[in-house]
């Protein structure tokens, strides 16, 4: 199954490059122009990583980060930030996100950054799996309650 | 002065870290675009030297995007270092015209933060009053900072610049005063003070008022 990504950017020429850019690499790609839109979204919508930008103006990236995780918290999000923002992304990570990049990055790095991102969230999804597996063999009778 | 020069200290430093921090922003964000729309323009030749089909107009249109940005740039540096001159020397002659425009261009990032956008108004001949211009930029921009936060429910913030018999006058509109009691604070006043100028709320609070004279005396 493709990576499903969402790139959260109201920079437009920059959004559409990178998401073109994804798209050409096999990736699902949905756009978002702003916080409020990245939250309503991925709440409506499962993503697999998101890529947010720090600084918005309708809603900063911390808040865009902690809506989304309140929704889907296993969506990994890879927050990019210019030097100014670095500060805000450590914040980010600390309140859950998998990393953060500085704008403009290396190609290699940003693929490599959602590539990473995505395998932890398969990884976590299994593990959910696997322990919904062990309960139902140690307790048919749960299949029933749940 | 003493105390006038304590306070630039503080607010004119703190000004200048706002903006440049703002603008340095803005130049990586174009940069970001530049590289994210020339690695495009890589990933397309590449994948039409594969397969045999390049289109020649959709690499013309990201080299314009690249070249649009490049200018933005250019734009935003040029702005920077006039802003950066204007600490040469203490006093000046300055087309005001000029100085509110720089600002607002300067600080229009900072204004989108606050959900706000600036529409200036200068008249079309040049206003000129002597002045210091780090004193009258910390000065604008305690007035503008002071406008984003008492912005009005349209968000919109008009810069009128006129000339008046004794000097200059610059509005800035669209807001709600009583947001902000405590402006223009003491530090303000050590400022405006300086350079022989005015800060005040206009009638109703809805707009604020700085009157600067031809010539300040410092």
């Amino acid at each position: 199954m493709k990576t499903r990504v969402l790139i959260v950017d109201d920079e437009r020429d920059f959004a559409e490059a990178l998401s073109e850019r994804l798209a050409l690499r096999d990736y699902d790609v949905t756009v978002a122009p702003s916080g409020k839109d990245a939250a309503e979204k991925t709440a409506k919508f499962n993503y697999d990583v998101v890529v947010l930008d720090v600084l918005m103006p309708d809603m900063d990236g911390v808040e865009t980060l902690k809506r989304i995780k309140g929704t889907k918290p296993l969506t990994e999000v890879v927050m990019l930030t210019g030097h100014a923002t670095v500060e805000t992304a450590i914040e980010g990570m600390k309140l859950g996100a998998y990393d953060y990049l500085m704008k403009p990055c290396e190609d290699g790095e940003l693929f490599g950054k959602i590539d990473g991102a995505s395998a932890k969230k398969a990884e976590h999804e299994e593990r959910i799996r696997e322990a919904k597996v062990k309960e139902i063999v140690s307790s048919p009778r749960s299949v029933l309650n749940g | 002065m003493g105390d006038a020069f304590e306070t630039l200290s503080e607010e004119g430093f703190q000004f200048f870290g706002r903006v440049t921090a703002s603008v340095t922003h803005e130049i990586k964000n174009a940069l970001a675009v530049i590289r994210e729309n020339a690695g495009l323009m890589e990933d397309l030749i590449a994948l039409g030297e594969r397969k045999g089909d390049l289109d020649p107009a959709r690499i013309l249109a990201l080299a314009g995007k690249i070249g649009t940005q490049a200018m933005k740039a250019d734009g935003i540096v040029r702005n920077m270092n006039r802003f950066a001159h204007s600490m040469d020397e203490p006093l000046a002659d300055l087309d005001l015209g000029e100085t509110v425009e720089l600002l607002a261009t300067l600080s229009g990032r900072i204004a989108a933060m606050h959900g706000v956008a600036f529409e200036t108004r200068v008249p079309d001949a040049p206003v000129w009053v002597k002045t210091n211009p780090v004193f009258l930029e910390t000065l604008l921009w305690a007035c503008l900072e002071c406008a984003m936060n008492a912005a009005g429910p349209q968000k919109r913030l008009g810069i009128v610049l006129e000339e008046t018999g004794s000097g200059a006058r610059v509005r800035i509109t669209g807001i709600q005063g009583e947001n902000e009691p405590e402006f223009p604070s003491e530090r303000h006043r050590d400022l405006y003070l300086a350079i022989g100028a005015e800060v005040r709320f206009g009638p109703g609070r809805d707009e604020i008022i700085l009157e600067l004279p031809k010539r300040a005396s410092l």
